[in-house]
């Protein structure tokens, strides 16, 4: 069963809350109300590492959703996410640093580029867009792919990402760090990004087109049978999902200041694939399973340190993904939005206690 | 001329050890339909293996097939704890878990044995060339391609003349039909963990005969090599997977002496270039006749 809201909608006829889009705003605005929360409430009471905590959890949760906007809906694997969270921060960076900063660190770059010093958000804006404007053309070809070949692919992209960043020498300082962005991401503007996130991978998975990219993670064919043009949903979902994780990226470099080629590679991808995986396939799925990673990751590192094993923590985590794809395939919320299945447990309850009293009158 | 020669017998050496890797990984794809990222790991053990019984003064004649033992042990303890649960799972799924565990284990022996990448102490005659006029080959290289035929040619045998190979055929056609005509599941599967894992084995001894250094993460690269060559060739058809390696290594060497010097080290985006592209003509590679679902 691929649409969970409308089955729900169709168990209770006379409970049609609205077009989909308010009834996705509603779902969504309790998540993003709990995100706001917890950044209001880390910054007046937490301490620094509470701070780091949570802005990296809330600039990793982005990623996760822009990940979980083509792969979790589409049932496609995907490598190359961090490799457009690397584009767009490495964009984004180009633009914000100062031209004085600029003029020692890459002298040989184009002037245009040296003398560009935009105001964050814009700069940020246009990094997304690029990368989405990339992600689009290569996934022309890449969305006509299923399961095995896709997933080898997309590994593809990030491998070309990746090489063509570390060997740009004059424009991105190749392998060395690319030093001197503006530390612009504060704990509110990442929380404010995570929330809108959010919404936008919501919206999308509710939408017609989300909701044929999930009807042909099932079944590709019986999907295209009943009129869904897989592709080009694919596309919509892939261009999409490159431009969150792009945002994911810029707020990433303009929170580290510096950034290395070699960061945005395999580990990297393996933690937000954990996130996904471990929250379920959906939007309340993903801030779960990015909550988990951030807090386990955390502990980990101190466990890492304390005990001097570097490593530990991905140990730990590949261990972890192994145990919940075993206990739970579907991840820990499954199919379900939250609210959908706060929602429904609540109609379970008022169902039963109806039923007791009704039974008990019969009698 | 010479120069030709040279390179073509070098092609031929990395498409061996491509082609081993990539049969591997479709032995077990085209049962399971998992594409088995932890196979790196069978290489990496094997190499680790390498390494301590050399540094053991143990004889060669032990080390080599010690090797690939280690490459089909660690294959099939992967399969009972790791695989065998996640069975009959989606593609997406097992992919991940594969994933998972090939990070877990190259942390795992970042821990216990460190990161430093150790030399294995090689026979020396590893290091001797053949002379045949103005020509220079490497004896490595010969044996490489020779015993890479060999091994083909057993493993081809093995699947078509034993039932536990007509099974494993049937199994890569239709698994759970060959599971009602009275074929044990598990067997199947840990023969083709076992192969698999053995391949891999074999291919260490001649990759790291060429780089002689063995780390954690020194499976990966050839593990990548191998799922390339696997996806040109088909992913599930095995002679596709010989097949893609040996063009990929064909490939790969012709790069290497054509591209300008700064070049070199994008070849991994080049050949990825490169089969993106292929795929867009033929989504299912050369040989493939299999893809996550059938066309009707």
């Amino acid at each position: 069963m691929a649409n969970d809201a409308g089955a729900t909608s169709a168990a209770t006829p006379g409970r049609q809350l609205g077009p989909w889009w308010l009834r996705s705003l509603g779902g969504s605005a309790g998540l993003m109300v709990v995100l706001l929360v917890i950044a209001v409430a880390v910054n007046a009471a937490g301490s620094p590492t509470d701070l780091r905590v949570a802005t990296t959890f809330f600039i990793y949760l982005v990623v996760a959703l822009g990940l979980q906007t083509f792969t979790g809906y589409s049932g496609i694997i995907s490598f190359a996410h961090v490799g457009f969270m690397a584009l767009g921060g490495y964009a984004s960076a180009l633009l914000t640093t100062p031209a004085l900063i600029k003029q020692t660190s890459i002298p040989d770059a184009p002037h245009w580029l040296m003398s560009a010093e935009l105001n964050f958000w814009v700069a940020g804006a246009i990094a997304v867009v690029l990368v989405m404007l990339i992600a689009f053309v290569i996934g022309i070809p890449l969305v006509r792919l299923n399961g095995a070949p896709a997933a080898v692919a997309t590994i593809g992209v990030l491998v070309i990402v990746n090489t063509i960043l570390s060997n740009s020498d004059s424009i991105t300082r190749g392998a060395q760090a690319f030093y001197g962005i503006p530390a612009k991401t504060t704990i509110f503007v990442a929380a404010a990004v995570a929330a809108g996130a959010v919404l936008v991978a919501r919206l999308f998975r509710d939408s017609d087109s989300g909701l044929g990219l999930r009807s042909s993670r099932l079944d590709v064919l019986g999907s295209e049978a009943s009129g869904v043009n897989v592709d080009r949903v694919r596309l919509l979902a892939w261009t999409l999902s490159a431009g969150i994780a792009a945002a994911g990226g810029v707020l990433f470099a303009h929170y580290l200041t510096t950034l290395l080629p070699s960061v945005f590679m395999y580990n990297l991808t393996l933690t937000i694939l954990t996130m996904i995986i471990i929250g379920g396939p959906t939007a309340s799925g993903a801030v779960v399973g990015a909550m988990i990673v951030s807090v386990a990751t955390e502990f980990l590192r101190r466990a890492e340190d304390t005990f001097s094993a570097p490593g530990l923590s991905t140990v730990v985590l590949g261990i972890f993904i192994l145990v919940t794809m075993i206990v739970r395939p579907s991840g820990l919320l499954g199919r379900w939005e939250i609210d959908t299945w706060l929602r429904g447990r609540w109609r379970q309850v008022r169902r039963v206690q109806s039923g007791t009293t009704t039974g008990g009158g019969g009698s | 001329m010479r120069e030709v020669i040279q390179q073509v017998v070098n092609g031929l050496s990395v498409g061996s050890i491509y082609a081993l890797v990539a049969l591997g990984v479709a032995i077990v794809f085209s049962i399971l339909n998992l594409v088995n990222f932890a196979h790196g790991e069978f290489i990496t053990a094997a190499g680790y293996t390498m390494f301590y019984l050399a540094a053991g003064d143990v004889p060669w004649v032990l080390i080599f097939p010690s090797a690939i033992i280690a490459g089909a042990l660690v294959a099939a303890i992967l399969e009972r704890v790791a695989f065998r649960p996640l069975r009959g799972a989606a593609i997406a799924t097992q992919l991940l878990a594969s994933f998972a565990v090939s990070f877990a284990i190259e942390n795992a022996l970042q821990l216990s044995v460190g990161a430093r990448p150790k030399a294995i102490d090689y026979p020396s005659w590893t290091q001797t060339t053949l002379h045949l006029g103005s020509i220079d080959i490497q004896w490595l290289d010969i044996t490489t391609f020779v015993t890479t035929m060999a091994v083909l040619a057993l493993i081809m045998w093995y699947l078509r003349h034993t039932t536990t190979g007509l099974a494993m055929r049937a199994a890569a056609d239709d698994f759970a039909t060959t599971r009602l005509m009275g074929i044990p599941a598990n067997r199947v599967v840990v023969v083709a963990f076992l192969i698999s894992g053995a391949l891999a084995g074999l291919a260490a001894i001649f990759y790291f005969g060429n780089s002689p250094v063995v780390s954690p993460t020194s499976g990966f690269d050839p593990l990548l090599k191998g799922f390339i060559a696997a996806v040109i060739g088909g992913l599930g058809s095995l002679p596709g997977a010989v097949f893609g390696g040996f063009l990929l290594g064909g490939l790969e060497v012709a790069m290497d002496a054509t591209l300008p010097a700064g070049l070199t080290g994008s070849i991994d985006a080049f050949i990825f270039a490169l089969l993106i592209i292929a795929l867009l003509f033929r989504p299912s590679g050369i040989f493939g006749v299999k893809t996550a679902f059938s066309r009707v």
